[in-house]
């Protein structure tokens, strides 16, 4: 009786310690609903942030939390390549507080306190800084999260429950501004120099009456640090030997005159051109900028920007006065405009 | 001792042998003919199991059939040890035809009968009954025997009219089992179709004009078990060059008036953003394909619209599903002010699942 009594003893106490030592495994831990864990960032081998944010199962006194990181979701936890926890830091912590942080071992880093209350459904979320990402690139990997009555991240599982994240690969975006001067010069113009079109103006019958007009157009843009520049360059109107005179200094249109000019403004005598247009910094230059006032000088600067700009476009606006003794003849001249970037 | 007395001493072992093996046939002897077409069908072989089983069998001889009884054997012929485990003492005859009227009799474990007011058989006649709620045998892999025998009597009482032997097996029952763990799959590349094949992480945007509006894509899987499914954000800073920066669209006061929270691509107009959408002004990107359920989230999710912010929020899911491709598409116009320079920036997306 005695002998049997002492080999009933050893069971108990064999099954006490088989008790004990499947307790941490015991399949009665409930799951944490509503998980996941948000990364600061994806790209591999980041250095970021993880906040958990967890809602717990069970009403317990929860004295540690400890985070797992895993190739798996299930078995065996495997430490992904490349994480690293050993300097991980708890920068957040709310819904249940009062938290420390202890990360000395790689990969299950856990955060621990006074073992103390926390109701089921209470919204828990944490941020752990300072964690390194794993480094295969676009590569799930799991995050194993589990609430212990104990303050050492081992004794007491009450809740827990499996978050599946992933790397990804970071795009890496580029392109070239190069330095730019987009100029274009014609006699119609859409919103930008990729529609425009022409490259003639016929004045008509001169007369000594009226005064013939005529426009052109131009538009400029550039990312010179210093702007740009645009000169007009030719001959004032020739038929063989005879011209019309070009106006050496801005002056008005003299019907019955024999005068060549032009500016980049709107007029009304004669009611003729535009004035620049656009979201640009670029302007008309002094002598081509008074309205009603004319003037042609080959080389002369009629427009020009001071610092890089948008695109501007400028209407440049001709009139062509006769005495009455202007010789008869077809007359032509060709304008030239030149834009300078000043990088 | 007469000459002939010798002979019959000499021939006595093979008279004595014959008359043995008469004697052993007798269950099967001339006067019953076999059961012909029989079979013994098993709705579960696994050992244990109460199942149904159905024997099939046409009775060939022409006469009174009362009772057929179906004796569970370990051996076909030998004398019948009742399988180990077997159950017959709940069954019931679920089913019958051929020769009907019948009911079960199941005093007797292993050797349950069926029995009705005798009445004639014309052979040869296929007859089928079924035998619900018996228990096999609790050996696995192992073959088993029934015999069959059909009595004009209605007990099974006196000699059989027919017979037959089927033999029937159990079997061990392969146990096929997996976890589904949780999942988020997401991949991020510049070429590909889902994650097994997604490549590449440089998007070159060409050369920039104020004229042009330059474009490019990248692409993204996801697919996820999560029961509140998954949300991928994008972060990263505008194209950069040095000081000197593209605006983002529809996210802050330049370029971005009129347009928020995001912009139509205007040449000539500095700006930068992105969409997952299959646009035409400019052409580029396609719309969010895949068995899944995700589709582009918000302002990321219009036409010819663009926009960019960081920590935005790009596409999503609201509950479990399969995987959708993503096509994120960049466009960058410049206007003619914008400082020269290679223009950067690393665009990181952000898969996040709640389970």
């Amino acid at each position: 009786m005695k002998y049997l009594t002492q080999i009933s003893r050893q069971g108990l106490l064999r099954l006490a310690v088989l008790a004990l030592v499947l307790a941490p495994l015991s399949a009665t831990a409930a799951g944490l609903a509503q998980r996941s864990v948000q990364v600061g960032s994806s790209a591999q081998g980041a250095t970021t942030s993880y906040t958990a944010n967890v809602t717990t199962a069970t009403t317990a006194n929860i004295g540690s939390i400890k985070f797992d990181f895993c190739t798996a979701a299930t078995g065996a936890c495997a430490l992904p390549a490349g994480v690293v926890t050993t300097s991980a830091s708890l920068t957040a912590q709310s819904g249940a507080v009062g938290f420390a942080m202890v990360n000395t071992t790689n990969g299950a880093p856990y955060i621990t306190r006074v073992a103390a209350n926390i109701n089921s459904g209470v919204a828990l979320s944490y941020t752990l800084g300072t964690i390194t990402n794993p480094a295969a690139t676009n590569t799930s990997y799991f995050v194993r999260v589990s609430t212990y009555t104990g303050s050492d991240g081992a004794t007491g599982l009450t809740d827990n429950g499996t978050v599946a994240l992933s790397t990804a690969q970071p795009v890496q975006l580029t392109g070239v501004t190069p330095e730019i001067l987009v100029f274009c010069v014609g006699t119609s113009i859409g919103p930008d120099c990729t529609t425009v079109a022409g490259s003639a103006i016929d004045f008509g019958d001169f007369s000594p009456v009226l005064t013939r007009s005529g426009t052109s157009v131009m538009q400029v843009q550039t990312n010179a640090a210093n702007g740009y520049a645009v000169t007009i360059n030719g001959t004032t109107l020739a038929s063989g030997v005879n011209t019309i005179p070009a106006l050496a200094a801005q002056t008005a249109s003299v019907i019955g005159t024999s005068q060549f000019g032009l500016n980049l403004r709107s007029n009304a005598t004669p009611a003729v051109g535009a004035d620049p247009v656009g979201i640009g910094s670029g302007t008309f230059s002094g002598t081509y900028g008074a309205a009603n006032s004319y003037r042609f000088g080959s080389g002369d600067s009629v427009a020009q920007a001071a610092l890089p700009t948008n695109a501007n476009t400028f209407t440049s606006s001709y009139i062509v006065n006769i005495g009455g003794a202007q010789a008869a003849g077809v007359y032509t001249a060709t304008m030239t405009y030149i834009s300078t970037a000043k990088f | 001792m007469a000459k002939t007395d010798m002979k019959l001493i000499r021939l006595l072992p093979r008279i004595v042998a014959a008359a043995l093996w008469l004697q052993l046939a007798a269950p099967f002897g001339a006067y019953a003919a076999n059961v012909s077409n029989r079979s013994l069908t098993l709705d579960s072989s696994a050992a244990g199991a109460s199942t149904n089983q159905t024997v099939a069998f046409t009775i060939p001889t022409t006469g009174n059939v009362g009772s057929i009884k179906f004796e569970y054997c370990t051996t076909a012929y030998s004398a019948c040890v009742m399988p180990t485990g077997l159950v017959t003492t709940s069954a019931s005859l679920s089913a019958q035809s051929g020769a009907t009227g019948f009911s079960i009799v199941n005093g007797a474990n292993g050797a349950p009968y069926i029995t009705r007011v005798a009445a004639s058989v014309t052979g040869p006649q296929a007859v089928s009954y079924r035998l619900s709620t018996v228990t096999n045998p609790t050996t696995t892999n192992t073959e088993y025997w029934m015999r069959i025998k059909t009595y004009a009597s209605t007990d099974t009482s006196g000699a059989s009219t027919d017979d037959g032997v089927v033999v029937f097996d159990t079997a061990n029952q392969i146990v096929v089992s997996g976890t589904m763990p949780e999942s988020l799959v997401f991949c991020v590349g510049t070429s590909g179709t889902d994650c097994t094949n997604i490549t590449g992480s440089a998007v070159a945007l060409g050369v920039f004009s104020p004229v042009a509006t330059n474009t490019g894509t990248s692409l993204m899987s996801a697919s996820t078990n999560a029961q509140f499914g998954y949300s991928i954000t994008i972060t990263g800073t505008t194209l950069t060059s040095g000081v000197n920066t593209i605006p983002a669209m529809g996210t802050q006061l330049l370029n971005s008036g009129g347009c928020a929270p995001s912009c139509a691509s205007t040449a000539g107009t500095s700006q930068f953003g992105t969409n997952v959408r299959a646009n035409t002004t400019p052409a580029v990107g396609t719309n969010v394909s895949g068995v899944g359920t995700a589709t582009g989230f918000n302002s990321y999710n219009v036409s010819d619209a663009f926009r960019y912010f960081t920590g935005d929020t790009v596409g999503s899911a609201a509950g479990v599903t399969r995987s959708n491709l993503f096509t994120n598409s960049y466009i960058v116009n410049v206007g003619g002010d914008q400082a020269a320079g290679a223009y950067s920036a690393t665009m990181t997306y952000i898969a996040t699942a709640t389970f």
